[in-house]
């Protein structure tokens, strides 16, 4: 028998009635190689304004994925076309089992916003991101000037988040070295091999990539920024954490329209890392963000059809 | 090599999957299961790697995300039991994509028992890999402390240090071989070769996990327990993929004993090949 590649491309998408969306797998060079991205639109006629998810660093991002798919499907649901995918070096990328650049991030969301605004009945795009992706979507908002962003647990610097994203990944080491009763001294950060890359946990993790998510700061490279902002934190309280407060004050403080919003959950701290927690003695799994991702895609939705409107009237400054 | 994105439907939702294939015609499928978390790619892209290797050596694959999981559609806030209706369910399509006629079920944790699963039901599977699978649950006793009137009885034991270290080596006896293992290995033993695997960080829950299989085993006849076979991965973090170094040796592994599997299917196709050419040169031959 030999390969039916109909059957394959007539199961590229599919619609969803009850929600009333279609989601349909594209296939797009994104950075410096193709990748595999989701994009999801309503059943019904699309409004102007189209979105462009950024995802995180290393392992968050699979371990924050089912959230821009949360949000993503509220968005197409609400009317709104948005755009997920793979940066070079994860997931269905072609560039696999390589430590990933942080340019990739960035040149892959310049080209998806650019592939957003090619979509017929697009007349604005914007970015959306979590924690380190958040980072990124704000970096493509400046350079690409987009009239929106919306931001879910962000940091203002390259280094909080580094040192948010360390703490966790050695954590991990600590745990496994202590199985091992603690006989090695505890890997740091800083040794590379003669590849140019650590291996963190699993991760290829190289001192370039370190160097660049380290000169992140906002405070800098956010200058020309003219959008409506949302900048969502999550927390055990309900209150904005520090460092996404801090976000959202240097937002105001250059002109940005920013509306904030808190998001209260027990399991906060643990936002980035496995979502699955064993209940009872062990018999089922629980997934510990499904209430909280739904609160942030309602805040999300709720902020984009508010703001889709005006900015729309805008248009893209950079088109 | 192509790769084919899908949405494999399956009742009223849409298992997200990605389909490779190799550039000629593939000698088999592999199907690619996670544990419970982890994207159809796996950990650091290690199963996309693997339906990367298995394309060159001429095999097709498919890895998929479990319902409510990542991309695939579904809400649920909790998860029971390994998700085996999907996986079959994507097994299917992708066969009937790529035209292979054998398939080998592979997969880690809750997708071991995918891989168990798929060989055990369906008929052209013909062997699983099952990477740190799940072997054992409580026996009577232990099932009997997980009843919510025993939970009670349970804590007020763990309350004594004591009774806690006799009830730690009690529950240990208590283990048996999991529902799982008692009914789908046997099974898929009856017409596909079964591989665990394990790491050295594994190796004494392992080799405890294991000797209940063993027993189990030894029940069946001489040529069904023969398929099974066990291999030792050494190193540490198989669980959680937690070094380049245990990846690398985990493909190595899956790739060698994947490629001895497909071997017959191969040979069977190179002896029709080899038949069909000469009956091509022959009958020119009798034309004349």
């Amino acid at each position: 028998m030999a390969l039916d590649e109909a059957l394959l491309e007539s199961h590229r998408g599919f619609r969803d009635d009850r929600s009333g969306i279609r989601e349909e797998f594209l296939q797009p060079t994104l950075g410096p190689g193709r990748t595999v991205a989701v994009l999801s639109r309503p059943q019904g006629p699309s409004l102007p304004a189209g979105w462009v998810i950024c995802h995180s660093f290393g392992l968050e991002q699979l371990m924050l994925h089912r959230l821009e798919v949360v949000v993503a499907r509220a968005l197409a649901a609400a009317g709104f076309p948005t755009l997920r995918f793979f940066v070079q070096g994860y997931g269905d990328s072609e560039t696999r089992a390589q430590a990933v650049e942080v340019s990739w991030h960035l040149d892959g969301t310049m080209d998806a916003i650019a592939l957003m605004r090619d979509m017929g009945g697009v007349s604005v795009v914007g970015a959306l991101g979590v924690r380190f992706g958040a980072l990124v979507a704000a970096l493509a908002a400046e350079r690409a000037r987009l009239p929106l962003l919306g931001l879910w647990q962000p940091f203002l610097t390259g280094d909080q988040f580094l040192r948010n994203f360390a703490q966790t990944a050695l954590f991990e080491t600590m745990l496994e070295q202590a199985d091992r009763q603690g006989s090695q001294r505890l890997g740091g950060l800083e040794e590379f091999g003669p590849e140019g890359w650590k291996d963190l946990n699993g991760l290829r993790l190289s001192r370039r990539a370190l160097d660049d998510i380290s000169a992140i700061d906002l405070r800098r490279d956010l200058r020309l920024l003219e959008a409506s902002a949302l900048v969502v934190g999550i927390s055990r309280s309900g209150s904005l954490p520090q460092e996404v407060a801090e976000v959202a004050a240097h937002l105001v403080a250059i002109g940005v329209d920013c509306r904030e919003e808190g998001v209260q959950d027990e399991s906060a701290p643990m936002l980035g890392q496995h979502q699955f927690r064993k209940i009872g003695d062990g018999e089922a799994e629980r997934d510990i963000f499904y209430d909280a991702y739904r609160a942030i895609a309602e805040a999300t939705v709720s902020w984009a059809v508010e703001h889709s409107g005006p900015a729309a009237s805008l248009r893209d400054r950079s088109r | 090599m192509r790769e084919f994105p899908v949405f494999v439907p399956y009742g009223r939702e849409h298992v997200a999957a990605v389909v490779t294939v190799p550039d000629g015609e593939p000698h088999g499928l592999v199907v690619l299961a996670t544990g419970l978390g982890a994207p159809r790619s796996h950990r650091h892209q290690v199963w996309a790697v693997a339906a990367e290797r298995l394309a060159r050596s001429s095999i097709a694959s498919v890895r998929f995300d479990y319902l409510a999981l990542h991309d695939s559609t579904g809400l649920l806030e909790e998860l029971r039991t390994p998700p085996t209706g999907e996986a079959m369910a994507v097994a299917e399509f992708a066969r009937r994509a790529t035209g292979a006629r054998e398939v080998i079920g592979v997969g880690n944790c809750w997708g071991a028992h995918v891989a168990l699963t798929v060989a055990a039901r369906m008929e052209a599977c013909v062997g699983a890999v099952c990477i740190l699978p799940e072997t054992v649950e409580p026996g009577r006793a232990g099932g009997a402390l997980r009843s919510p009137p025993g939970r009670k009885v349970a804590a007020l034991l763990r309350s004594n240090r004591r009774i806690r270290r006799i009830l730690k080596r009690l529950k240990r006896a208590d283990l048996q071989p999991s529902q799982a293992v008692r009914d789908l290995l046997p099974r898929a033993l009856e017409r596909s070769k079964v591989l665990f695997v394990y790491d050295e960080e594994h190796l004494d829950t392992g080799r405890r996990e294991v000797g209940k299989v063993r027993a189990l085993l030894d029940r069946l006849p001489e040529d069904v327990r023969n398929r099974f076979e066990l291999r030792l991965i050494p190193g540490r973090g198989l669980a959680r993929l937690r070094s380049v170094e245990v990846q690398e040796l985990l493909l190595t592994t899956l790739l060698e004993w994947v490629q001895e599997r497909f071997q017959p299917e191969q040979e069977a196709r190179r002896v029709a090949d080899h038949a069909l050419s000469a009956e091509a040169t022959v009958a020119p031959r009798a034309v004349r």
